[in-house]
């Protein structure tokens, strides 16, 4: 063999033994969370925190500042308060991270959470025993006792009864100190002053193009541009989860129900034609289907359409990938996904599926088919929950979309039986056909998607169904096809090139991440400002916004008003990083925890109950410097979140109980404060 | 030489199986909950999201067993397709691209291949005409100017010259704009009505006598081929640079001047060609490069090439789109090469290919 293929092979051979050593790891075998058994009778006895102090770890994912500096602000003031509290923060690979946060051995977790659906049952539950409630470890009792309190305000549909009960248990959490709430941001939109009609929607996914219109001296006064990150994932309605898809889905495709244009808790009739009547226990939903209505292809909708889409999504499944869960959890209490229905509970692969038992199966897609059911003569679809719950805003969400069933199933869809569903279950978005087509009956229609150049051309729907004598969906709203005759969306990944193309007049709307707001900001020249009284952006003047460009420390020099730019300032997000206390630590007892020190209240650790005293849960929240916090990670655009649920939900109160940043009282509740230290 | 080729082509499916490993055992380092990251957008709902994108996408295989499948593709449980397989040309689908991988380079590499051979010649000629220029001129104002210029141009960081050149000639001026065309002839092409066969827009535009397209597509042209331009400007006048120098500088230089040939017959006909030969190492090197797509220029200048595409790829974890145009890449290069070192042999007599 010649010298060159030796040395090749030797290479391979290399490469090879650098592939083994790489390759998969061990699964770690102890990650199920235990706590420490002390394996002989120790004695213990009770001290205070407050002349012992502590020790502990505070574990983040590397790279995720808020959560750094949240880290951070916790260990200085706690420090300041008593210098023998300390606390170590630290950065953890991603990786790393999550097999901590499942094995249960942060004291304290830090993470956000972005709302599904606009109610408050979106927040409570997953706040106190959801995905959240699992990092606090609560006592079952206390457990049970929000429970009752949550299910008592999801089963009332009055706005205000609801109220009356979110209050109570708010006050309740604020008692009981269960997790720190941080700060809730505020959000911008910049476009160009040529743009008419943008309000700003708190839910929608992104922008409602059909109120929207351009003067007629702007530069293609007849095709909107956006200007975004990205392309969207998938367009298939049931399986699209994030904003990039939803935004495409909610002006091509449409629901039964919409948003009221700006107002995030009542609902206009779109698909429907009308509202739904509801039965007096809030559990059997009744929809009148509209009529004369057709989609884009020229198919007429039919109640039948209606349910089978529900269906469709419903049987696609795929639990928590999909939004799907949220309409799982509305029709089947409890239950996120179908194959929690379908015999053993492992079958959460679309593969595992396909081996199960088809009776089992039938049986499944039937009890989908039950709850909606479509009655095309009366031209209504009945839809049954077991117990009342927020359908509306889950209805009104991109996912409730409706679509032609005679175009799924000749594009390949599922048929509608129940003995061939389990074939499309859990979708990959790739080589998905609905990922890439659409037809709906929105205002306006999918002209293209060019991968290569991430751009989206939507194109006016000629037949839009909306006219004088179905009325506008809200008041002043339009009627007719869209003014616009294009939206393009088209996604420029480098800032300084999408800033360019806007700066040309060639986008209309831009994305702006918060560290590149002051460079628009100077070309700023009419300003609208949010008033929450109003609740909308009010017109206000640029000396104002530089006042508030001084307040929030912004370096930015506001122009004369000939900026090509108009900005809406100060809309509330929907998003939210919150800190949650573990009332139970794990303490494996290979190595034990890190983070815990020595897992004893003797001044060198804490023991893995030590948040189970009320007083440090309270000293904590009392410990958390929000202004620093906001001023600091959130650029100055926040505001401290006084409750679990956002404002304008059913109770809210922005002079709800709530702590603040008060060092006096965090060493007060410290100072009440026991451990045990055991030997 | 037809020996040393075939011996060469031989070597290429070797060296593409040690790139797949290599390729394939460094991405190993990233865990499946990192890769499975790839596929959640927002703000993670539950735990249980990964671990059902890891089960899904059997991100948990053994390491043999993903490569298995990489390698030659695994049977769709219900329609018993299969799916993927380098081997089979199917390089998987590409979460950042919504595409399958391999209709992602047939998309793109057109493009990149357009903005490459429409640089090469500036690049190349403007180059040189300088490098020989400063030698020339050796010590002289030219000279010394060229010398200067060509630092600061190398010194000048490329992302920084190129935005600049867009906020100025296209945020400002409005005469460049961004991308590769304008949305007006994106909406030609998607509905067919301008027909792009060979996937060069100045080439189709030219054939079907389309001289607006034409026009639209140079004004996107015009900004990137110079930001590579200049790029490549700088090493390319220093090496004519000094390796005129070094032919000015050798006997035979002398003899020709000594016969009373012209300073201008001198440089061309007997330093130049000697000058040429790293000369020309470089321009190989130079188009290979180009063709692997310049992934600052491409993304600065929104350009949909296969450089912009593999950068958001590697950025966003996306593991099989940078496998497939890492793949890509290995191949275009190996057979780059090869056609450098053939045509090395046929520049330079003195070469011996065996």
């Amino acid at each position: 063999m010649n010298k060159k293929f030796t040395k090749i092979f030797g290479l391979l051979l290399v490469f090879g033994v650098l592939l083994a050593a790489c390759g998969p790891k061990a699964p770690a075998a102890t990650e199920e969370a235990t706590t420490a058994a002390p394996a002989e009778e120790k004695t213990c006895k009770e001290v205070s925190v407050w002349d012992t102090g502590f020790k502990f770890g505070l574990g983040y994912n590397l790279g995720n500042d808020t959560r750094r500096s949240v880290a951070e602000l916790l260990a200085s003031s706690v420090n300041e308060v008593n210098e023998i509290f300390e606390i170590s923060v630290t950065g953890i690979p991603w990786a790393t991270h999550l097999r901590y946060q499942r094995a249960n051995l942060y004291p304290i977790h830090t993470t956000g959470w972005q709302e599904d659906y606009h109610d408050p049952h979106n927040w409570y539950p997953t706040y106190l025993y959801g995905t959240f409630g699992s990092y606090l470890n609560m006592p079952e009792e206390k457990v049970a006792e929000f429970k009752a309190l949550v299910d008592a305000g999801v089963a009332e549909s009055d706005f205000d009864k609801r109220g009356v009960i979110y209050a109570k248990l708010d006050q309740m959490i604020y008692d009981y100190a269960p997790y720190i709430l941080g700060a809730l941001p505020s959000g911008r939109h910049y476009e160009q002053t040529s743009v008419e009609g943008y309000y700003y929607n708190p839910i929608a996914s992104g922008f409602y193009f059909y109120p929207l219109s351009k003067t007629a001296a702007a530069k293609n006064p007849t095709t909107m541009t956006e200007l975004t990150i990205g392309e969207p994932e998938t367009l298939d309605p049931a399986l699209a989860y994030e904003t990039a898809g939803g935004e495409i889905i909610d002006n091509v495709y449409e629901g039964l129900i919409q948003y009221d244009r700006e107002k995030p808790s009542t609902f206009v009739p779109a698909l429907a034609a009308e509202m739904p009547t509801i039965s007096d226990d809030g559990t059997v939903y009744t929809f009148k289907v509209r009529d004369g209505v057709t989609f884009q292809n020229g198919n007429d909708l039919t109640p039948s359409d209606v349910a089978y889409s529900l269906q469709r999504g419903l049987l696609q499944g795929f639990e928590w990938v999909s939004p799907q869960w949220m309409i799982w959890e509305a029709f089947f209490d409890g239950v996120t996904d179908p194959y929690y229905l379908v015999d053993d509970q492992v079958r959460d692969t679309p593969e595992a599926m396909l081996e199960a038992d088809p009776a089992a199966l039938a049986a499944v897609c039937e009890q989908v088919k039950a709850v909606i059911v479509a009655d095309d003569a009366a031209g209504t679809v009945t839809m049954t929950l077991p117990r009342p719950w927020p359908l509306m805003p889950i209805l009104a969400g991109a996912w409730g979309s409706v679509m032609d069933q005679d175009w799924v199933i000749e594009n390949g869809g599922w048929d509608g039986s129940c003995d061939t569903w389990q074939n499309f279950y859990a979708p990959s978005s790739e080589s998905h056909v609905f990922s890439e087509i659409m037809n709906g009956t929105g205002p306006f229609a999918l002209e293209s998607w060019d991968h290569a150049t991430q751009t989206i051309t939507l194109v006016r729907n000629e037949n839009y169904w909306r006219n004088e004598e179905t009325g506008p969906a809200w008041e002043g709203g339009p009627v007719g096809p869209a003014a616009l005759e294009r939206v393009v969306v088209s996604g420029i990944d480098e800032w300084g090139t999408r800033f360019a193309t806007f700066k040309a007049g060639d986008g209309d709307f831009i994305g702006v991440d918060k560290q590149y707001q002051t460079q628009v900001d100077a070309f700023v020249g009419e300003y609208y400002q949010w008033d929450a009284a109003a609740d909308k952006h009010l017109q206000s003047t640029l000396d104002v916004f530089q006042e508030y460009l001084v307040g929030i420390g912004s370096p930015t020099t506001v122009g004369d008003g000939t900026g090509p730019f108009r900005l809406f300032n100060g809309h509330s997000g929907l998003s939210r990083t919150d800190v949650f206390i573990n009332e139970l630590i794990a303490n494996p007892e290979d190595g034990g925890n890190v983070f815990i020190g020595s897992g004893n209240g003797d001044g060198n650790g804490i023991p893995t109950d030590f948040f189970a005293n009320e007083h440090v849960r309270k000293a904590f929240n009392y410990c958390f410097d929000w202004d620093t916090y906001i001023a600091d990670v959130l650029s100055g655009e926040a505001v401290q979140a006084v409750s679990t649920e956002l404002p304008g939900m059913p109770g809210f109160d922005p002079n709800a109980p709530h702590y603040t940043y008060d060092l006096e009282k965090c060493a007060e509740e410290f100072k009440l404060a026991t451990m045990m230290v055991c030997e | 030489m037809t020996t040393y080729i075939i011996r060469r082509l031989l070597l290429v499916p070797l060296l593409l199986f040690g790139v797949t490993i290599l390729i394939f055992g460094m991405l190993q380092f990233l865990t499946p909950a990192e890769r499975a990251s790839l596929y959640i957008r927002d703000i993670p709902k539950n735990e249980r999201q990964l671990e059902i994108i890891i089960k899904h996408y059997n991100l948990n295989d053994p390491v043999y067993v993903q490569y298995w499948n990489w390698m030659v593709g695994k049977a769709d449980p219900i329609t018993g397709e299969i799916h993927g397989g380098i081997l089979r040309g199917d390089f998987g689908y590409s979460r950042t691209g919504s595409e399958p991988v391999m209709d992602m380079i047939k998309h793109r590499f057109p493009a990149t291949l357009e903005l490459a051979l429409l640089s090469v010649l500036p690049i190349i000629a403007v180059g040189i005409w300088l490098g020989v220029a400063a030698a020339v001129n050796h010590n002289k104002f030219i000279d010394q100017l060229i010398r200067v210029l060509s630092i600061i141009a190398a010194s000048f960081p490329v992302f920084v010259f190129g935005l600049l050149l867009i906020m100025i000639f296209y945020a400002k001026l409005n005469w460049f704009p961004t991308g590769r065309y304008s949305q007006w002839v994106l909406e030609e092409i998607v509905s067919k009505q301008f027909a792009t066969p060979t996937g060069f827009m100045t080439i189709d535009a030219i054939k079907a006598g389309r001289w607006d397209i034409l026009l639209d597509t140079i004004r996107h042209l015009v900004l990137p081929v110079l930001v590579l331009s200049y790029i490549s400007w700088a090493t390319f006048v220093r090496v004519t640079r000094s390796s005129m120098l070094e032919a000015l500088g050798q006997d035979y230089i002398l003899t020709a001047r000594e016969k009373g040939l012209s300073e201008n017959q001198v440089v061309r006909k007997h330093a130049l060609p000697n000058a040429m030969i790293p000369v020309t190492t470089m321009a190989g090197f130079t188009v290979v490069g180009l063709l692997g797509g310049v992934v600052i220029t491409e993304t600065i200048f929104n350009y949909p090439g296969i450089g912009s595409a593999a950068a958001s790829a590697a950025t966003q974890l996306d593991v099989v789109t940078v496998m497939g145009f890492a793949l890509f890449n290995g191949f275009i290069l190996i057979a780059a090469n090869l056609i450098v070192d053939v045509l090395y042999g046929v520049i330079d007599p003195r070469v011996q290919l065996s």
